[in-house]
């Protein structure tokens, strides 16, 4: 699991607005970035704007407590949006909140290696490490609260098809 | 719908999910497609209410990327040990060689080709300008009129536009010299290039043309039509010629025992059962008097054919057909082979690829036997059929055959400002991998009720993954189910109704005529609501009305329970009606006990959000004013739906004033009198009370002398009449009898008694009879009602009313409350005759503070008059100061 510092939950200080509706909101963004491997300086950022398939593509969700009240059962959630599969052991490791992987759209979740049962032709059946293709989508479930202010941030990885 | 639903049984999900997404892995994504994604989250605040936020969508272009593939391959040595093809042929042959081009780019692409020779390692005579390129449209192996060339002698030549992932037929011809020699080789392949991008190159490609001279046989297959829907039945045909110039001799097939020259096809494969395609019908063969031959499923198809497990019945599940010949193929001798197959129903869309071949014996004893030819590849189009489903969550088959449209999934009953959501399943009935639209096919539901689509996540709004505008669950591989979720938002004014339908449509992106629908309903839509009463200690409350008693001048607290009895979150704002003059002021019952508490006093106008059923309990305040009547008076407190301003409810109680009667006598007086004279003093009687009383007036005297009552107008009387809060002022009259001793003093008790209440007040004179009698009249000017920071001047006149000369006269006056002194205003006036002087003093005991010209420090001042006072000598410019009301 790619641990990343920035994945950090970040407890800021409170900011009022009056403008803010009473209690938690959170407001959110995505970024994508294509990543590229540069032999004297590492991976590069570049805009992923436009791509080739094969490339690798990195979205990073980036949500913020911009409310008036801490936020409680934070999840986070990251689509595997179609024409792309997943690359392992690339979704941030949040401390307090490991990714979760779904297979089916969201409704089942587990912790990486993701497990799949296969029922084989001859009607037995075999678990077995999942396909990362089979990924549709990564969750983010917090701990403890989000206080106001606070922000978290996590990233994973995709590679076009 | 176009086609009929299929209502089978569905294949176990996850083992087919593997089978074709590991196929799809392999397919790039084409070059233009919008990669899309957006991010969601949810959270909750402290009362458990669930909210979710998403992001912005971030989207990505695909690019083109360009490739290409020709096959078949040689191995790679010059010249290569196992060329790409090996053709026997005859001096003056045509040859023609097949190979396959396909674009393994991800988009549309042109190519250029141009044919090689190795001039090196050929030894017929044979140039470049010999060899032609054709494309071999129908892809039968054969050069039919009309197929174009692409290179003609040699030169290069571009085919395309080719789209990503097809795959072309080519036919490279060329003509062995009719002085070639047996034994002589020719080493032509082809070299093609993309025009998308130079780089992208795919050459060599060599065979081999052998010069014989014996019998040569061609082969070469079509497969019909060029296109199927699945179910359809499909026909190849191999034929062949011995264009040879010797007799082809047959091949001895040991498991039947029949010898001839051997047709065979291994029978194409249907890649979603990995079952060979079905023989239709019977297969047939020429020359005539042949044989048929069926391979047994689980052959070994290792080896010459001829040494196959090969049956002259058929059975099913056979993997490859043949036809042997009842003896040898003459030179010149046509051959052919034709059987039907049944494209399965559910095979996928895509191409049938089959190419088959014939086995012979030459008539070369050092060459090795049999001698065998193969066709070209065929190709056949499975043809895309759509057939998509949708219905409830897990049953995308539900409804009435053949449409499947009148399926519905109901919630019996939601409420305002609820979210319902239905999930519903679409599965792909057809062939191949379709982007499936969602769409809202017609509604029920009334305006401000919004209906929206999400993906089975129930937080990321379904998206449209491809160029169409349509949002869509994105694509779906045959046979799978993908869900979605179409959510209901219930306005919070919501009010009751129903029942209301969501028509949902999915349609096939890939054939738009294709659709289905499902209806979402809700049965019954309970507006928001609300239950106020009074606290009753428990869940629930108290609806029967309240007294509670008070008096004037004194809150009242109604504790009071407001329950949510709708189906959502909700607030409700308090107000009141009450009396005039009177407020009802709101407070949260934080610990619910009914009383309001010293940390409860913070005035509230709703109750803030209130989950459905819950219930808080609150405190209204209600102050009723000095002076109320007794009565009983209506108070409604009432709760209004923060949702609809329209839905609320009222608990009537009632407050009941009870009766305060009061009464004042003020002030108490003092004063001197003579003896035979009469004394004045005035009074106020008010009535503080709440209830209107007439008051008898009565005097108790010390001395047993005689009182006498009147009004300001001097007329005599015995009793005020007054209404609550209302006053009057009264004179009473002592009547000092003659011969009362100077220094008696005499208390006079002047009471005033309601005669219905019975509310009684006293107020005290006090009388001293003197020998003469300094009179003190008191003045101010301005007279009235006066504004803070006016000046006032109090003067004092003087007169000795009696018979006695005055002296050591001492004038007293206190600055009044309220006032500040005026620095240099006390004056002595005129002095009466016989008065010599006036020393003016002042007491300084208090105050402090006042503005300029004014000293907060005087509180009395004092006139010390010198000489005597005559009786009957008096002055009317007695002493004098000036004070300013306090305005600061």
């Amino acid at each position: 699991m790619r641990r990343s510092l920035i994945g950090t939950i970040l407890l800021l200080v409170v900011v009022g607005s009056a403008a803010a509706a009473q209690g938690p909101a959170l407001t959110g963004e995505m970024a994508a970035s294509k990543i590229v491997v540069d032999k004297e300086k590492g991976e590069i950022a570049l805009p992923a704007d436009q791509v080739y398939p094969s490339d690798t593509v990195e979205y990073t969700l980036r949500y913020s407590n911009s409310g008036t009240a801490q936020a409680a059962g934070v999840s986070l959630l990251g689509p595997i949006p179609d024409g792309t599969i997943y690359i392992e052991e690339t979704a941030t490791d949040l401390q307090g909140a490991h990714p979760l992987f779904s297979i089916d759209g969201g409704k089942n979740w587990q912790e990486a290696p993701v497990m799949i049962k296969v029922v084989r032709l001859d009607g037995t059946v075999e678990t077995r490490k999942a396909d990362p293709a089979l990924i549709t989508h990564i969750k983010w479930s917090l701990d403890g609260p989000l206080e106001v202010g606070g922000e978290i941030m996590a990233s994973y990885r995709v590679q076009v098809k | 719908m176009f086609l009929r639903k299929s209502t089978g049984p569905v294949l176990t999900v996850l083992a087919l999910t593997l089978l074709l997404v590991s196929g799809a892995v392999l397919a790039q994504t084409p070059a233009g497609t919008t990669i899309r994604n957006q991010a969601s989250a949810t959270f909750e605040d402290l009362v458990g209410n669930t909210y979710s936020a998403t992001s912005n969508e971030v989207t990505t272009i695909v690019l083109p990327v360009f490739g290409l593939s020709i096959l078949p391959d040689d191995s790679g040595e010059t010249p290569p040990v196992a060329p790409a093809l090996v053709q026997m042929a005859i001096p003056g042959q045509t040859v023609y060689y097949s190979y396959t081009l396909t674009n393994t780019g991800n988009d549309d692409d042109t190519y250029t080709l141009v044919p090689l020779l190795d001039g090196v390692n050929t030894t017929m005579l044979l140039g470049i300008g010999d060899i032609d390129v054709y494309h071999d449209v129908n892809g039968n192996g054969v050069l039919d009129g009309g197929e174009p060339m692409i290179c003609a002698g040699g030169a290069a030549g571009n085919i395309g536009p080719i789209a990503a992932g097809v795959t072309v037929s080519l036919l490279i011809e060329y003509q062995v010299p009719a002085g070639a020699a047996a034994g002589q080789v020719a080493y032509v392949g082809i070299e093609g290039t993309s025009v998308g991008d130079g780089a992208q190159v795919d050459t060599r490609n060599y065979h081999r043309t052998d010069v014989v001279s014996d019998a040569v046989l061609t082969a070469s297959m079509t497969g019909l039509p060029a296109a199927v829907d699945p179910g359809s039945v499909a026909t190849h045909t191999i034929t062949g010629q011995n264009v040879g110039n010797d007799v082809a001799h047959g091949v001895t097939v040991a498991s039947v025992g029949l010898t001839g020259v051997l047709i065979y096809d291994i029978l194409p494969i249907d890649p979603s059962t990995g079952d060979p395609l079905a023989l239709s019908g019977a297969p047939a063969g020429a020359p005539a008097g042949g044989t048929v031959l069926y391979l047994p499923a689980g052959s070994p198809t290792a080896g010459s054919p001829e040494t196959w497990a090969w049956s002259t019945s058929s059975v099913a599940g056979d993997i490859a057909v043949a036809y042997v010949s009842s003896g040898d193929l003459a030179i010149g001798q046509n051959y052919n082979f034709t059987y039907d197959v049944i494209v399965p129903a559910g095979m996928p869309a895509g191409i049938i690829n089959n190419s088959g071949a014939v086995a012979f014996v030459d008539n070369n004893p050092g060459s090795p036997d049999p001698t065998i030819v193969v066709t070209n590849n065929t190709q056949i189009v499975v043809n895309v059929l759509a057939d998509v489903l949708v219905g409830p969550a897990g049953n995308p088959a539900a409804g009435t055959a053949p449409l499947y449209n009148d399926d519905m999934q109901a919630v019996p009953l939601a409420y305002a400002n609820q979210v319902v959501d239905f999930v519903n399943t679409v599965r792909n009935d057809g062939n191949d991998a379709d982007e499936i639209n969602i769409q809202l096919d017609s509604s029920t539901f009334p305006a401000g009720y919004s209906i929206q689509f999400f993906r089975s996540d129930g937080v990321t709004p379904l998206s449209d993954s491809g160029a169409d505008g349509i949002v869509d669950v994105g694509t779906v591989n045959p046979g799978l189910t993908r869900d979605f979720v179409v959510r209901v938002t219930v306005p919070g004014s919501a009010t009751a109704g129903g029942p209301y339908q969501a028509v949902v449509s999915a349609r096939s992106g890939n054939n738009p005529l294709e659709f289905n629908l499902t209806t979402d309903e809700i049965t019954a839509v309970s507006p928001a609501a609300v239950d106020i009463g009074n606290y009753d200690g428990a869940a629930g409350t108290n609806n029967l009305p309240v007294n509670i008693d008070a008096n004037p001048n004194t809150n009242v607290d109604f504790p009071l329970d407001v329950i949510n009895t709708g189906g959502s979150s909700d607030n409700y704002n308090l107000s009141a009606v009450f009396p005039a003059g009177w407020t009802v002021t709101f407070y949260r019952d934080v610990n619910s006990n009914g009383v309001l508490d010293l940390p409860e006093l913070t005035p509230i106008a709703n109750v803030g959000p209130i989950a459905a059923g819950a219930e808080v309990n609150i405190i209204a305040r209600v102050s009723v004013p000095l002076g109320e009547l007794p009565g009983v008076n209506n108070v409604t407190f009432r709760a209004t739906s923060a949702l609809n301003a329209l839905v609320f409810d009222e608990i009537a109680d009632t407050v009941t004033i009870l009766g305060a009667p009061s009464v004042t006598i003020t002030p108490d007086r003092s004063g001197t009198g003579t003896a035979g004279g009469t004394v004045r003093y005035q009074h106020t009687v008010t009535n503080t009370g709440n209830m209107d009383d007439t008051f008898a007036l009565s005097a108790l005297s010390s001395n047993g002398w005689s009182y006498a009552f009147f009004d300001l107008l001097n007329n005599p009387i015995a009793a005020v009449t007054l209404v609550s809060g209302a006053s009057q002022d009264i004179v009473v009259q002592i009547s000092i009898p003659g011969g009362v001793a100077v220094g008696t003093i005499e208390n006079g008790t002047i009471t005033v008694l309601g005669n219905g209440t019975g509310a009684t007040d006293s107020a005290t004179d006090v009388t001293t009879i003197v020998a003469g009698n300094l009179v003190l009249t008191k003045w101010v000017n301005p007279v009235g009602n006066q504004a803070p920071g006016t000046e006032l001047t109090y003067r004092t006149d003087y007169a000795n009313v009696g018979t006695a000369g005055l002296t050591n006269i001492v004038i007293y006056d206190a600055i009044p409350a309220w006032t500040q002194y005026r620095v240099g205003s006390a004056a002595a006036g005129t002095a009466a005759p016989g008065i010599t002087g006036t020393t003016i003093e002042f007491s300084d005991d208090g105050g402090g503070g006042a503005p300029a010209d004014f000293d907060a420090n005087v509180t009395n001042v004092r006139w010390t008059l010198a000489g005597t006072l005559a009786g009957g000598d008096s002055t009317a410019d007695g002493p004098a100061f000036t004070v300013r009301i306090i305005a600061e």
